[in-house]
């Protein structure tokens, strides 16, 4: 019985009849997505060989009668590998939780761990303190923020703005975000592997529907009456975009509130590049709107991934924060004055500043550490 | 390779080409069973860990004329197959960045010819200049019993040096002071099966979960059934605190009260038998007059611990059937450590805790062979526990070398603090610093800093570029741990074999190999004749123990092989069974210790005392475990530890920087960890780091008898510095 991890575009992941997930090398093409998924860091991005490890138990040294290399390794015999019967662990895994410890539930975690006796009732985490931000992950910024403008456009298009010049630069900026995407990937010559797993994976969904809406904003260029069915393909690909981070694992992205600013950046950037300065200046005032909702979300939450999100990007990077608003408000003035080029230009710094936080304040789960652990310098 | 064909390599990385597999897959060796190819090894080469000085042997894996694993001996009597992590990566050290390839004259690469010409006619210069004290040596812990040996020789007969010593001073030389004052020698009594063996161990101030790792699971996981109960004395809620059954919280220096109050204990209770010690110890009718002065309650005020935990922990040694007191730097590095020292060594004798399986009080040592150079170097005593001024041991070594009894040194000369204390007033010009990192390690950075660059001629010779080479007029480079071939003794007296698995980078020799080259250049080959090799030095220091209480003569290479570690004296695994000691009425001696107040004691400008110490993921100054990528990303920084309720008047949160500073310097910048590991009042820094260097803060104040530095003790303020 084999059962797909679901986030994995090219599944990769396969879940073998021990219980094992183990990643094969040759399917994967270093997208990273499955270590968004992944609560408690266990794939990790190797730099080295430009795709994503994880630990597999050693699985060649169980099936060579041999516990995985960590258990020979330690020297107080404190980890060991055991059996156990699925059915019964699915009624009960309590055994896997600990304080500061993502709840088992989320992944039907089977590590059990053995506490003190004397674990005092108020448990925190050691590395609690270490609050910073994530990687920033350029092409993502230029593909979400671009698609988004390019699928803005496309519906302002299909809506009635039917210059010819909109349509060619619908279609530019369409094919421009796909292409900048590619420079996220550890192995871009294995791209095509991404459409693997439509069945399961929205970064699987959001890479065929993005695809499918470049192709169709080209054929509108010549065919106007394409251009409506390129704009419900964009919206798709849009919602496609914005369900891939609605992952347990990043409590500031996991929220419909991703979806609603991913559309508000489409509703902001796209109209104000086609000339509907009233639908751009209130796409703009969504978008900050459903980012302040998502700080009142946040801060209902006292642990780190949750308030320390709201903590890095009011506090942490509170300057950018307030210029991306300040920004954003004046293009909004400027597109309801009539000053649409420049509303535009400030629309989309604001918009850039704003999607670029939205990386860089995310806070992930991940198991509670040591002091050091997720430090600058750290083994994360 | 062309450019073009550089850039198509480039551009088939960055579309990736290759993901690794080949180089990361799994293959399936005969000895390691599936491993990935990076660390598939195709030969095993038998060692000693080159770390502490617990002496886990381990095998070294080799491809291709490189180190590729690291595997624990399960022969090896010590560590059974197990490794902790600096050993599992020890692999990774000797390839790693930051070696020092080729001998270096004023910064510029020279040949090996030349820079040893230039050393020697530099130092050859100063001494007819300014006579023989106006150059000394300051050697390590690190170097194979070989090559003290040899370094020994050539520096105190060859080159005529008054004034040698080594980085042992600065961690262990209280407990060899301690020792030779107690029982007439140095030599630590028991073994680390005793651990396994006793009823109760007593850790006192030694955190061995960080810095004795293997000991660890040879106390807890007892081969012999029950865990014994486990005693930590440490100021601090250390690993080895936590994992103890009793921790005592004992006030830094409140140790000597403590131990009165122990033995004022012991007393009172009758768990001592007088008249037995009487027979074998002197001394014993002072220190019970000193005691009367001692009662537990005045004990209990001075360690700052209740007179119940005080009496309670004496009970429970006194009634021990067998107790090991274990200790290290908590004892050693104090202006009071030998005599401290003295009194641990006191206990052990009234209450029969010595000479017998499962009892002894036992010095764990520092560095891997710090104890060879106990035994075979020339600085505290002449080799084999020789005294300077005793003419038969004098006339033994004259005989044994074949020289004339005048050429032998009639004194120690200066010890390590106090060679640096000559240099700092211009006497030294010249100094040659073997395998350590003095600007890193030793207290009072600043002026240390000061005395080196006086030097007229400063010679290091090490592996890695380290603060020190820095310094350096002319660099040596050295083979280091697993390019050369030795033996190491560990803590328990055991003799292990040191292996070569790969050859020294670029033109770098073995340590004995450059002593031989000084010897040529110097005139005095004929003293090394015979320690051509490694293998001839240990057959020719073999020959020297012999007969003496550190008797190696034999312990031979072959049998070493077949046992995989051997005690000296010959084979033995405790000393002083018999009841009779080294002093020459064969009993062991007993003194009164009276506390000192801390000279640098917390006061208003200076709130804090600083503890310093070690982390389990950092060996010494980070010259080596700085360089090795997973060991830097367990503790990639130093930290100061803070009480919450200090932190809390200080405004301080977890994380934040702070500054701290005593009398003699600053830490500009350092992170604060908050942590009721300490207490109140106190704070913990690491010494590893030279960024952060604790040793900016610490007093130069050292042991009156040992010459150790006083590490533990100093004041300090704290400051915030604002947030991250």
């Amino acid at each position: 019985m084999r059962k797909r991890r679901q986030g994995c575009p090219t599944n990769a992941y396969e879940k073998l009849s021990n219980g094992v997930v183990v990643h094969h090398a040759d399917d994967c093409i270093g997208c990273q997505y499955c270590t968004w998924n992944c609560p408690y860091s266990v794939p990790a991005f190797q730099p080295d060989r430009r795709i994503v490890t994880k630990c597999d138990m050693c699985q060649p040294r169980l099936g060579a009668g041999l516990a995985p290399a960590c258990v020979s390794a330690c020297p107080t015999e404190a980890i060991t590998v055991e059996r156990f019967v699925p059915a019964e662990w699915r009624l009960d895994h309590a055994a896997a939780d600990a304080p500061q410890l993502p709840s088992a539930e989320l992944t039907l975690s089977t590590t059990r761990i053995e506490l003190p006796h004397d674990l005092p009732v108020e448990t925190f985490s050691a590395s609690d303190w270490n609050l910073r931000p994530e990687h920033p992950h350029w092409p993502l910024v230029w593909l979400t923020l671009v698609s988004q403008m390019a699928i803005g456009a496309s519906c302002s298009i299909a809506w009635g703005a039917k210059t010819s010049e909109s349509r060619i630069v619908a279609a530019t900026l369409a094919g421009l975000s796909l292409l900048g995407a590619m420079f996220h990937l550890g192995r871009p010559i294995a791209a095509w592997k991404a459409v693997r797993n439509l069945r399961h994976s929205w970064l699987s969904r959001e890479v065929v529907l993005l695809s499918a809406y470049a192709a169709l904003a080209a054929v509108a260029v010549p065919f106007a009456d394409v251009a409506a069915g390129a704009a419900g393909v964009g919206i798709a690909g849009v919602y496609a975009s914005a369900r891939l981070y609605i992952v347990p694992g990043r409590p500031a992205w996991n929220t419909p509130l991703t979806i609603v600013r991913f559309l508000a950046t489409a509703a902001a950037l796209g109209p104000a590049l086609t000339g509907r300065p009233i639908v751009a200046a209130f796409g703009a005032g969504a978008a900050l709107t459903a980012t302040a909702l998502n700080w009142i979300r946040l801060r209902r939450n006292r642990s780190q991934p949750w308030l320390g999100a709201v903590r890095l990007e009011v506090r942490w990077f509170g300057p950018w924060t307030a210029a991306r608003w300040a920004v954003t408000a004046v293009g909004i003035a400027a597109v309801a004055g009539g000053w649409v080029a420049a509303g535009f230009a400030a629309l989309a710094i604001g918009e850039l500043i704003g999607r670029w936080l939205f990386f860089v304040t995310v806070v992930l789960l991940n198991m509670p550490g040591a002091f050091w652990r997720g430090a600058a310098g750290s083994n994360r | 390779m062309s450019p073009f064909s550089r850039t198509v390599d480039r551009g088939k990385r960055l579309l990736g080409f290759d993901n690794g597999e080949a180089r990361y897959g799994y293959t399936t060796t005969a000895v390691q069973g599936p491993v990935s190819t990076s660390r598939a090894a195709s030969t095993w080469v038998r060692t000693t860990c080159g770390y502490c000085s617990v002496g886990c042997g381990m095998l070294i894996g080799v491809r291709d004329g490189r180190a590729v694993a690291v595997q624990g001996d399960p022969d090896h009597p010590v560590n059974r197959g197990r490794l902790f992590p600096k050993g599992l990566t020890e692999h990774l050290m000797i390839a790693a960045d930051g070696r020092l390839t080729s001998p270096t004259i004023g910064g510029q690469p020279a040949a090996w010819d030349e820079a040893i010409r230039t050393m020697v006619d530099s130092f050859k210069a100063l001494i007819d200049e300014h006579g023989p004290d106006s150059v000394a040596i300051l050697s390590t812990g690190q170097l194979v019993t070989e090559e003290f040996y040899t370094l020994g020789k050539l520096a105190r007969l060859g080159m005529g040096l008054r004034h040698y010593d080594g980085n042992t001073t600065l961690c262990m030389a209280s407990a060899v002071a301690g020792y030779k004052m107690s029982f007439g020698t140095d030599g630590p009594p028991g073994c680390y099966e005793d651990l396994e063996l006793a009823d109760v161990v007593v850790l006192w101030g030694a955190n061995i979960a960080d810095n004795h790792p293997l000991l660890a699971p040879r106390i807890m996981q007892s081969h012999h059934g029950l865990r014994p109960t486990i005693i930590a004395v440490d100021p601090r809620v250390t690993k080895t605190a936590m994992l103890a059954d009793v921790h005592v919280a004992v006030k830094p220096r409140g140790d000597i009260a403590l131990l009165n109050g122990i033995i004022r204990h012991l007393l009172d209770e009758g768990l001592v038998d007088l008249d037995e010690v009487r027979q074998r110890a002197n001394g014993i009718d002072e220190l019970l007059a000193h005691l009367d002065d001692w009662s537990v309650e005045r004990a209990a005020e001075e360690a700052g611990v209740e007179a119940d935990v005080i009496r309670a922990t004496a009970i429970t040694i006194g009634r021990a059937e067998g107790c090991v007191l274990a200790w290290t730097m908590g004892v050693n590095h104090s202006t009071q450590g030998t005599m401290t020292v003295t009194l641990l060594n006191t206990l052990a004798l009234l209450t029969g805790n010595i000479g017998k399986p499962g009892a002894s009080p036992m010095s764990i040592t520092g560095q891997c062979n710090a104890m060879g150079t106990r035994e075979t170097g020339f600085t505290a005593s002449m080799p084999g526990y020789r005294s300077y001024d005793n003419p038969v041991h004098r006339a033994d070594l004259a005989r044994l070398w074949s020289i004339d009894e005048s050429r032998l040194p009639v004194e120690r000369g200066r010890a390590y603090p106090d060679i640096i204390n000559a240099v700092m007033s211009g006497k030294i010009k010249g100094l040659w610093i073997i395998g350590t990192n003095p600007v890193v390690s030793y207290p009072n950075r600043e002026t240390l800093e000061i005395a080196l660059s006086r030097l007229h001629v400063l010679v290091v010779q090490d592996g890695f570029e380290t603060p020190t080479t820095a310094m350096a007029h002319i660099v040596l480079p050295a083979a280091i741990w697993g390019e050369k071939e030795g033996t190491y003794t560990n803590s328990e007296r055991r003799v292990s074999r040191v292996r070569a698995a790969v050859d020294p980078p670029g033109q770098a020799l073995s340590d004995s190999d450059i002593f031989r080259r000084v010897a040529a250049e110097w005139g005095c080959a004929d003293l090394l004749a015979d320690c051509a090799t490694p293998h001839d030095a240990y057959d020719e220091w073999r020959g020297v123990s012999a007969g003496r209480p550190c008797d190696y003569s034999e312990i031979t290479l072959d049998r070493i092989d077949v046992e995989g570690g051997v005690q000296w004296p010959n084979g033995a695994a405790r000393l002083y069974e018999t009841g009779a000691y080294n002093y020459p009425d064969g009993r062991a001696k007993v003194y009164p210790v009276e506390p000192e107040a801390i000279r640098d004691r917390q006061r208003a400008a200076y709130p804090f005392n600083l503890n310093t110490g070690r982390t389990v993921e950092h060996w010494h100054t980070r010259t080596k475990t700085g360089r090795i990528g997973i060991l830097e990303g367990l503790a990639p920084e130093a930290w100061v530890e803070l009480h919450p309720i200090d932190a809390e008047a200080l405004g301080v949160y977890a994380g934040d920087f702070v500054r701290v500073s005593s009398q003699r310097g600053a830490i500009g910048r350092i992170r604060a960890r908050i942590t009721s590991i300490v207490r109140q009042g106190e704070v913990f820094i690491p010494f590893h780091w030279d960024e952060r260097c604790a040793n900016r803060l610490t007093v130069d104040e050292f042991d009156p008898i040992s010459r150790e530095p006083n590490d533990k003790h100093c004041s300090v303020s704290i400051a915030r510095i604002g947030a991250r």
